[in-house]
C-alpha cells in the first residue's frame, strides 16, 4: 500500500511517539481481516488507525507538489502444521502436535515536505510451537520509531549503535539521538540490553543480567581526507535482574574511553582507534586495560594491500560486538589481479589469543585463607597463512578453476601445540542450459590438548544442474523447471585408526508456470558410518508448493520429513511437518 | 550511570532543538537512510547462508565472505576448523530472533541451539546460547562482522559455561563418615569452549578451610562430569585437610558452606574471564 500516491499532505498526526501507537499497530496488524480490508482505500485505513490508537486519525490533504508522502507497507503471513518427531530433546529441537505460527510486519513512513523521514517498524511472531519460541508464545521481532531528517536523526526502541569498533556497537532498546552541530556530528544513545523485549518485561525469561549502558560519540572532519572521532561508553549489569541462583555470574560494569580517525587520500586509506577501559565484578578488583586497532591499505586498479594491527587486552571492556577482547594479531592481505585469466588473494597473519582454554592439570591452588585461586592466563600463539586463486579461461566460455590451501600452526603457554592444515581445489562449469563443478578439500587437525580427535578429513563434491524454460531472445519464460543433483563423499582418518565416512546424494527439481505456481521437490539420503563402526543411515524429502492468490496473497503448503539413524535406538531421531500457509502483503 | 544516562539524554535532547541553522550536515549526509525490512530480511538471509556453509563445513566458503580486519579473524576460523573436524552433523538451530537496523548494519539477536555428534564416540551433544551477530551491507552483499554474545559458530571463541551443583542443601546426618562418598551430589559443568577436551577442573573449598581440585571427564564434547562418582564427600569430627582428594565436612561445625568454581577463560559477550560459582549449604 502506497498512501503517497495519493501525494497527500499530514495536516494532523497522531502523536508518533505516544504509548498507544505500538499497541494501534498490533492492533492492526494481529487482524487479517483488517489487514484485508486495509487494501480498500487510504481513508478506511486512517480510520482504523484512528480507532486503534484513540486518537485523531491523519488528515489527508492533497497537495499539488506532492510533498507530503505516507507509505504503509506490511504483511502476514499464518502458518497451520502439524509435526510428528521423535528423538528427544537432545537429539532434535523438533516436538510432536499441532501448531500455528503468524508472522506480522508492519513499516509506516512519513514524509515531510523538507525530506524529514518519520518511521514507526514493528514485526511479531507468535505462535505455540516450542522450537520456534521457547519461553512464552509471543516474540517482538522489531519495534522501532524515529525521524531522521536534515542533519538530524532520532530513534526508540530497538536502535542499532553503530559509533565505533572498540566503542560501542550493539543493539540497544532504548534511544538513539544523533544531530550534527557544524560539521561536527554528535551521537548519544541510552538504554538497556536485554535478550529481548519479553525479557525485558518479565524477569521468568532472562538469562542473562539486564546490562543499564549508555554511549556517546563526537566526530568531526578535519579537511577532506580526515575525520577524527571520540567516544565515551559505559554498562552496569543489574544484579538483581535475574532471579536468585539463575545465574552463577557475577554481575559486572565497565567504562571505556576511545579516539580514533578514519583517513583516505586517493588510493590510501587508514581507520585507527584506541581505548581505555575500567572493567569490574562485584565483591572483587576491578581491572584497567587497553585496546588499539589500526588497518590500512592501497587500492589500486588491479592490487590491493591491506595491513593490520590489532591488540585489545584481556579485560578491556566495551560494547562492541566487534572488539573481541584478548586479541593481539598483525596481518597482510592482498587481492591481486594478475591477468584477465587469474586473480590471487593472499593473508598471512600472527595472531595471540589471551583466552584460550585453560592448561590442563589447572594451576596450583593456593592454600587457604586466601579465598579463590588467582586466574592464571593461558595464551595461544597462531602463525597463519591462506591463499586464493582463481582462473577463467577466455577459450572455454563458463569454465573456471578455484584452488585454496591455507595453513596455521599454534603453540600455548601451556605447552600445548596445534596445526590445521587445509588445501581445496573446485572445477565448475556454466553453459546456459545446464552447469556442472567438481570439488575436492583435504583438511588436517592435530591438537596436543585433544589428540583423541586429531584426524584428517577428504571430502569430494559433484553436482549437475539443468534447466528447461520456453524462454526466447525476445520473450521471457512462462514457465521453467531446473534439476540439481549434487552429492558429496567424505572420509575422516582418525589419528586412533578408526575411519568414519558419510556420502550423501541430493536431488532438487524447482518448477514454476507463471499462470499455476511454483513447485519444489527435495529428496535425499546419506550412508556411512561413525568411528565405532556404527551404521549412519539418514534420509529427507521436502515438498513445497505455492501460488499467488490475487495480487498480494499467496497459499504455500510444504511437507517436509527427516529420518535419521532409525537402526541405533540410542541415537535415532525423526520428524515429519505438513502444512499450510497464507501470506498477505501490503 | 544514571546520572551518565539523564546527562547523556539532556544533551542530545538540547542538541535536537537547538537552532537549524546549526544543523548544517555535510552534503553526504542530506538524505536520510532508513532500514526496512527488505534489508532486515537480506541479513537474516546472508546469516542463514553462513549458518548452511557451517552446518556443512564448508570453511572455505565462509572465510571468503569475512572481512580481513575482523578482530580475532584467525581464532575464529581455527575454532570453526576445530569444530568441523570434531563435530559431525552439527545443526544449528536459530529461534526468537529480534533485528535492530541502521543504514548499512543489521543486528540479529537470536538464541541458538547446537546439535552435533562427537567425532570419537558419537555421542550425542547440546550447546545453547544466544548470541548478538553484526552484519554490515557491503558492495556484494550483507556479511558478517562479528558475534557477541555466545559464539555458536566456533568453539574457543567464547561461551558462557554453565556449571550445575545439585542439590543446594545436604542434611549433614545424610553425610557417612569418611572416607565414605556421597551418591546423590550431582556436578556437570558445560563449557562449549573445551569441546575435544578429555577434562576439565572445577576447584572446590569449604567455609571450613578445605579445598580440594575436581577433575570432571567429557561425557560428550564440551560436557564433563566428575571423574571420580561418586564424589568424595565425607563427614568426621576433625577439621578438614586441604588437597588430600576428599572434600571432609566437619560435622561439628555445621552449619558449613561449599562452594564450587570454576573460571571460564572465554565467556563470550566482551567478558573478560569470568567466575562461576555455585554453592552448597550442609547443616
Amino acid at each position: 500500500m502506497n498512501l503517497g500516491s495519493r501525494k497527500a499532505r499530514v495536516v494532523a498526526w497522531p502523536a508518533w511517539c505516544g504509548p498507544a501507537l505500538p499497541f494501534a499497530l498490533l492492533a492492526l496488524a494481529g487482524s487479517p481481516a483488517g489487514a484485508a480490508e486495509g487494501l480498500q482505500d487510504n481513508a478506511t485505513v486512517l480510520a482504523q488507525f484512528a480507532q486503534a490508537s484513540g486518537g485523531p486519525a491523519p488528515q489527508l490533504v492533497a497537495g499539488e507538489d506532492g510533498a507530503t508522502k505516507i507509505e504503509w507497507h506490511g504483511g502476514a503471513t499464518v502458518d497451520f502444521y502439524s509435526r510428528s518427531a521423535s528423538g528427544g530433546a537432545t537429539l532434535t529441537p523438533y516436538s510432536g502436535g499441532h501448531y500455528h505460527r503468524i508472522g506480522m510486519q508492519s513499516d509506516l513512513r512519513g514524509t515531510a515536505p523538507e525530506g524529514d523521514v518519520s518511521w514507526m517498524q514493528f514485526a511479531l511472531t507468535q505462535s505455540d510451537d516450542p522450537s520456534a519460541i521457547l519461553l512464552g508464545n509471543s516474540q517482538i521481532n522489531t519495534l522501532s520509531a524515529g525521524r531522521a531528517g536534515l542533519g538530524y536523526r532520532v530513534a526508540f526502541g530497538d536502535v542499532a549503535v553503530n559509533h565505533s569498533s572498540l566503542g560501542a556497537n550493539m543493539p540497544l532498546r532504548g534511544l538513539l539521538a544523533q544531530r550534527y552541530f557544524g560539521q561536527t556530528l554528535v551521537s548519544a544513545s541510552a538504554g538497556v540490553i536485554a535478550e529481548s523485549w519479553e525479557a525485558l518485561a518479565d524477569q521468568g525469561r532472562r538469562r542473562m543480567f539486564l546490562k543499564n549502558a549508555y554511549a556517546l560519540k563526537a566526530e568531526t572532519p578535519f579537511g577532506q581526507n580526515l575525520q577524527a572521532y571520540a567516544t565515551v561508553q559505559g554498562y552496569r549489569e543489574d544484579g538483581d535482574s535475574v532471579g536468585a541462583n539463575a545465574l552463577a555470574l557475577v554481575p559486572s560494569s565497565g567504562n571505556t574511553a576511545t579516539a580514533g580517525l578514519n583517513w583516505r587520500e586517493g588510493r590510501y586509506f587508514l581507520q585507527a582507534e584506541g581505548g581505555l577501559s575500567r572493567y569490574g565484578e562485584k565483591g572483587l578488583d576491578g581491572h584497567r586495560d587497553r585496546a588499539l586497532i589500526v588497518d590500512g591499505g592501497w587500492q589500486g586498479d588491479k592490487l590491493g594491500l591491506r595491513l593490520g594491527h590489532h591488540d585489545l587486552g584481556r579485560y578491556y571492556a566495551s560494547l562492541s560486538g566487534l572488539a573481541g577482547a584478548g586479541i593481539r594479531e598483525s596481518y597482510a592481505n592482498a587481492s591481486w589481479q594478475t591477468t584477465s585469466w587469474m586473480s590471487l588473494t593472499g593473508d598471512v597473519r600472527r595472531s595471540e589469543n589471551q583466552m584460550a582454554a585453560p592448561p590442563i592439570p589447572p594451576p596450583t591452588p593456593t592454600i587457604p585463607p586466601t579465598p579463590v585461586t588467582p586466574y592464571t592466563p593461558f595464551v595461544g600463539k597462531t602463525e597463519a597463512a591462506n591463499l586464493r586463486a582463481q582462473f577463467t579461461f577466455a577459450d572455454v566460455p563458463g569454465l573456471g578453476l578455484g584452488l585454496t590451501v591455507g595453513e596455521s600452526h599454534g603453540k600455548s603457554s601451556g605447552g600445548g601445540s596445534n596445526r590445521n592444515a587445509n588445501q581445496g581445489a573446485s572445477l565448475s562449469y556454466m553453459r546456459p542450459a545446464w552447469n556442472a563443478s567438481l570439488g575436492y578439500q583435504n583438511s588436517t587437525l592435530k591438537n596436543s590438548l585433544a589428540a583423541g580427535s586429531d584426524s584428517r578429513s577428504d571430502t569430494w563434491m559433484a553436482s549437475y544442474g539443468r534447466n528447461w524454460s520456453d524462454a526466447t531472445d525476445i520473450a521471457p519464460a512462462s514457465w521453467m523447471l531446473n534439476a540439481t543433483a549434487s552429492g558429496s563423499f567424505q572420509r575422516q582418518h582418525l589419528e586412533n585408526g578408526t575411519t568414519s565416512t558419510l556420502n550423501t546424494l541430493n536431488l532438487v527439481v524447482m518448477g514454476e508456470r507463471s499462470a499455476w505456481g511454483r513447485l519444489s521437490a527435495i529428496l535425499g539420503g546419506s550412508r556411512g558410518h561413525d568411528a565405532t563402526g556404527g551404521a549412519l543411515r539418514q534420509h529427507w524429502y521436502q515438498l513445497d508448493a505455492g501460488r499467488a492468490l490475487g495480487q498480494r496473497g499467496g497459499i504455500r503448503l510444504y511437507l517436509r520429513g527427516m529420518s535419521s539413524f532409525q537402526d541405533r535406538s540410542a541415537i535415532a531421531y525423526r520428524d515429519k511437518t505438513a502444512g499450510v500457509q497464507l501470506s498477505y502483503a501490503f | 550511570m544514571r546520572n551518565a544516562l539523564v546527562l547523556a539524554c539532556a544533551l542530545l535532547l538540547a542538541g535536537l532543538t537547538a537552532t537549524p541553522a546549526a544543523a548544517q550536515a555535510p552534503a553526504d549526509e542530506q538524505k536520510p537512510q532508513l532500514a526496512g525490512f527488505e534489508d532486515m530480511k537480506a541479513a537474516r538471509a546472508a546469516l542463514d547462508e553462513i549458518i548452511r556453509a557451517y552446518e556443512a563445513g564448508d570453511i572455505g566458503a565462509i572465510q571468503a565472505r569475512l572481512d580481513p580486519a575482523m578482530i580475532g579473524f584467525q581464532r575464529f576460523l581455527d575454532g570453526m576448523r576445530r569444530d568441523t573436524a570434531n563435530l559431525k552433523q552439527t545443526r544449528l538451530h536459530l529461534f526468537e530472533a529480534n533485528v535492530s537496523a541502521g543504514p548499512d548494519v543489521a543486528m540479529i539477536q537470536a538464541a541458538w541451539e547446537k546439535r552435533f555428534f562427537g567425532v570419537a564416540s558419537f555421542t550425542p551433544g547440546l550447546f545453547t546460547g544466544r548470541s548478538t551477530f553484526l552484519m554490515h551491507r557491503a558492495k556484494d552483499g550483507w556479511r558478517l562482522a562479528a558475534v557477541s554474545g555466545d559464539n555458536p559458530f566456533s568453539s574457543e571463541s567464547g561461551v558462557l559455561a554453565t556449571l550445575t551443583v545439585m542439590p543446594s542443601l545436604i542434611p549433614v546426618a545424610s553425610l557417612a563418615l569418611c572416607p565414605g562418598t556421597f551418591p546423590g551430589l550431582g556436578i556437570e559443568l558445560v563449557d562449549p569452549d573445551l569441546a575435544g577436551l578429555a577434562s576439565a577442573t572445577i576447584e572446590v573449598f569449604s567455609s571450613q578451610g578445605d579445598r580440594e581440585v575436581l577433575t570432571l571427564t567429557a561425557l560428550s564434547p564440551g560436557r564433563f562430569r566428575p571423574t571420580t562418582f561418586p564424589v568424595p564427600l565425607c563427614g568426621e569430627a576433625l577439621p578438614p585437610t586441604p588437597r588430600n582428594g576428599k572434600i571432609e565436612i566437619n560435622f561439628l561445625a555445621v552449619p558449613a558452606t561449599l562452594t564450587f568454581r570454576y573460571i571460564d577463560a572465554n565467556p563470550g559477550a566482551n567478558r573478560p574471564p569470568a567466575t562461576l560459582m555455585r554453592s552448597v549449604t550442609i547443616r
